[in-house]
């Protein structure tokens, strides 16, 4: 059997099933292989994309997602994809080869593990045949317990020798302890509810963490008890959404109301969040109160470098379990935040008054945000991509979702559409429903060919403004020339067309509505090129350019 | 740094207005979201304000010094301030002046203020820091307007 046979093997008693990338000379011989083994190619048109795929396919499932490039120039194309991996804390296996050491004057030869760890990612490579399932384990355990991208290379002068393949391969889950609640020391737990019993005004802020560890029933527990609001952050965003006391997104992408209500608070209860700067206002946010930070990761200070009254190093719902049956025990119970008026508060969370002059053929951004809120199913999950779309679409698209994933990871521009069809293939080809704005989306869209030969059932709404959104605020409020930030872009709905996909330029709200509703009948890749007016100024641009109180 | 100049004409003769600057207890009540809380030997003061950068509300507490010059009726404030977590610190420096105007029932008022923002906040609030420093200044300003109004109303009362 040669080497990289049995790579293939090992791939798949690891539970690969899907590979995302672009063949190359040096990895037809891992094509051919991962294709006799039965697994699912799926061929982009940039290797950067297959990388994002992959992402997308973890961050939607916590399974490990696999891409797959050549060498040299091929794994270079990797670097942004894979710092924003990194950043994502993706658990992602990029099998890629590398040059022989005697081919010296090979053009794609390169330093590939100094590349890779300066990308923020690990680099294993195949030394010998005989280490070969050693290897490609450590490679699968390493992305598990890192948690972050790894780069597994088998050197061409490796691919075909011989080994013997007698012995089945041991999968790394074999080896492995399966996952494991971290529970909270009893004496933090105990410190934790003194903190909390005393507080008249308790707040919960949920991250990430706490949507990956299941623990809604216990946080919305826990907060009946205490009378606590519940907030997010950006990437718990959409946690508990149709909850009584749910507030939304702490800090950047908070509404008014939210910022009104944690100022009152007397106590933080951060659950498998960072806390960092974007969720607590640079570190300004809830300075009258006492913060208990829960989280798997040792966390001594939040955002600014404040220092955390209490912190319990425990997996969420267990912390939240352990703290909920200690203040029971005390018979602690508070009315807190879950009051009338504060719940009038919140009827208006969401409302913003501003009003703005739309051009004809413009359409208002947060018209169309509100109505894809309303009309687009809670089944269907939910991508957004920074950038001054996300001013709208992280605030406004508030339904609760199976899963949202945000695309803020290393601020990376044109993330989303591949992490959209990455996280739709690994959920079964499941319809998503992707936000982004003209600039991210132009920067990718030659890879909408990838969604349609897959047929891959992703609705992507463009939030288009024919400009560098963000850039195009910040030259406006600088009294610069604004125009060097606008970028015209040509209609993106018939480019999907053209690639084979469906397609709408959408000049009303009626226009996007009607699109979507064909999607929803009949899920499949498309494209909606929304023309939004510049005017709308995105609430969190409104208040660090101008100081608005919105 | 950012740099507001403000000038105001108000309806009251400058020896009224001058009277209310040189107290100040007065002057810190003319600011918005500002308290005095302890004056020193030395004549300076510790304070506090809190300031409202779009919906987020921060408290600085401040060391100031005022000074005044009764002659000609001009003032300085230099405050030196951190938040609660000193992870953000502003200097000021005003001077604020009340001038002679034709009309001797009127005053003309101006106030420039340079302030430095730094560290975390100066990330969050980017260009909207002038405008909160240009609210405040004239925020000042009308304050004092309303506080001779009052003042004067006592007066002819009386």
């Amino acid at each position: 059997m040669r080497l990289i046979n049995r790579v293939a093997q090992a791939l798949v008693a690891e539970g690969v099933t899907d590979v995302f990338g672009m063949m190359g000379h040096s990895t037809k011989y891992l094509y051919h292989a991962l294709h006799q083994e039965g697994v699912n190619l799926i061929d982009v048109r940039h290797e950067g994309f297959a990388m994002y795929m992959a992402d997308g396919y973890a961050r939607s499932t916590g399974r490990i997602g696999v891409c797959s490039s050549v060498e040299g120039p091929g794994l270079a194309q990797f670097a942004t994809p894979l710092l924003t991996a990194s950043r994502a804390r993706s658990p992602v296996i990029a099998l890629v080869s590398e040059c022989a050491v005697t081919d010296t004057e090979n053009v794609h030869r390169m330093d590939q593990a100094r590349f890779v760890e300066a990308c923020e990612s690990s680099y294993l490579s195949v030394p010998n045949a005989a280490m070969v399932d050693d290897v490609v384990r450590e490679a699968f355990i390493r992305a598990r317990r890192e948690s972050r991208p790894i780069v597994l290379s088998v050197r061409d002068d490796l691919q075909t020798e011989e080994v013997d393949g007698d012995e089945p391969y041991v999968p790394s889950t074999a080896i492995m302890p399966g996952r494991q609640r971290i529970r909270p020391d009893a004496d933090s737990v105990n410190l934790a509810a003194d903190i909390i019993a005393q507080s008249r005004k308790p707040v919960i802020i949920a991250g990430r963490g706490a949507i990956l560890s299941g623990a809604e029933d216990a946080v919305l527990k826990l907060s009946n008890r205490i009378g606590a609001l519940i907030g997010t952050s950006l990437r718990g965003r959409n946690f508990l959404a149709d909850a009584e006391y749910q507030v939304g997104i702490s800090g950047l992408y908070g509404t008014r109301t939210s910022f009104q209500l944690f100022e009152e608070a007397d106590c933080v209860i951060a659950i498998g969040a960072t806390m960092n700067r974007y969720t607590t206002s640079e570190g300004l946010a809830f300075a009258n109160a006492r913060i208990v930070h829960i989280d798997t990761t040792p966390q001594i200070t939040v955002g600014a470098g404040r220092k955390t009254d209490c912190f319990l190093n425990a997996d969420a719902r267990a912390g939240i379990e352990a703290l909920e049956q200690e203040l029971a025990s005390r018979s602690v119970q508070n009315v807190g935040f879950h009051t009338p008026e504060v719940r009038a508060q919140l009827a208006a969370n969401y409302d913003d008054p501003r009003s703005f002059d739309i051009a004809p053929g413009e359409v208002d951004p947060r018209e169309v945000c509100r109505m894809l809120n309303d009309i687009v199913p809670g089944d269907i999950p939910l991508a957004t991509a920074g950038g001054a779309a996300g001013g709208f679409t992280h605030t406004l698209l508030k339904r609760r979702r199976p899963f949202v994933l945000s695309g803020h990871y290393f601020g990376t521009t044109g993330q989303m559409l591949p992490v959209a069809l990455g996280a739709s293939i690994a959920n079964g080809k499941k319809p998503m429903l992707l936000l982004d704005g003209d600039a991210g989306m132009m920067m990718v869209i030659n890879d909408f060919d990838t969604a349609v030969r897959y047929n891959i059932p992703v609705l992507g709404i463009v939030l288009n403004d024919q400009a560098l959104g963000i850039e195009y605020q910040m030259m406006v409020a600088h009294e610069l020339e604004e125009d060097l930030a606008t970028v015209p872009s040509p209609d993106m709905g018939a480019i999907a067309v053209a690639m084979g996909g469906r397609g709408r330029l959408a000049r009303s709200v009626e226009d996007v509505r009607s699109a979507v509703e064909e999607w929803l009948a009949n899920p499949g890749p498309m494209i909606v090129d929304v023309r939004i007016s510049r005017n709308v100024l995105p609430i969190p641009m409104a208040r660090m350019l101008y100081a608005e109180d919105v | 740094m950012i740099t507001v100049n403000e000038a105001i004409q108000v309806p009251y003769p400058r020896r009224l207005v001058w009277s209310l600057l040189s107290v100040p207890e007065t002057v810190v009540g003319l600011v918005e979201g500002a308290e005095l809380i302890e004056e020193h030997e030395d004549g300076t003061y510790d304070g506090a304000i809190t300031i409202q950068f779009g919906p987020l509300k921060v408290m600085f507490r401040a060391h100031v010094l005022l000074k005044l010059d009764d002659t000609d009726m001009v003032g300085e404030i230099h405050a030196q301030g951190k938040d609660k977590q000193a992870s953000t610190r502003f200097n000021t420096n005003m001077n604020f002046k009340v001038e002679k105007h034709a009309d001797p029932s009127t005053s003309l008022i101006s106030a420039n203020a340079e302030v430095e923002i730094k560290g975390r906040l100066a990330k969050v609030v980017e260009t909207g820091a002038k405008l909160v420093v240009k609210r405040l200044v004239t925020s000042f300003t009308e304050r004092l307007t309303a506080r001779c109004e009052a003042v004067q109303r006592s007066e002819t009362a009386v």
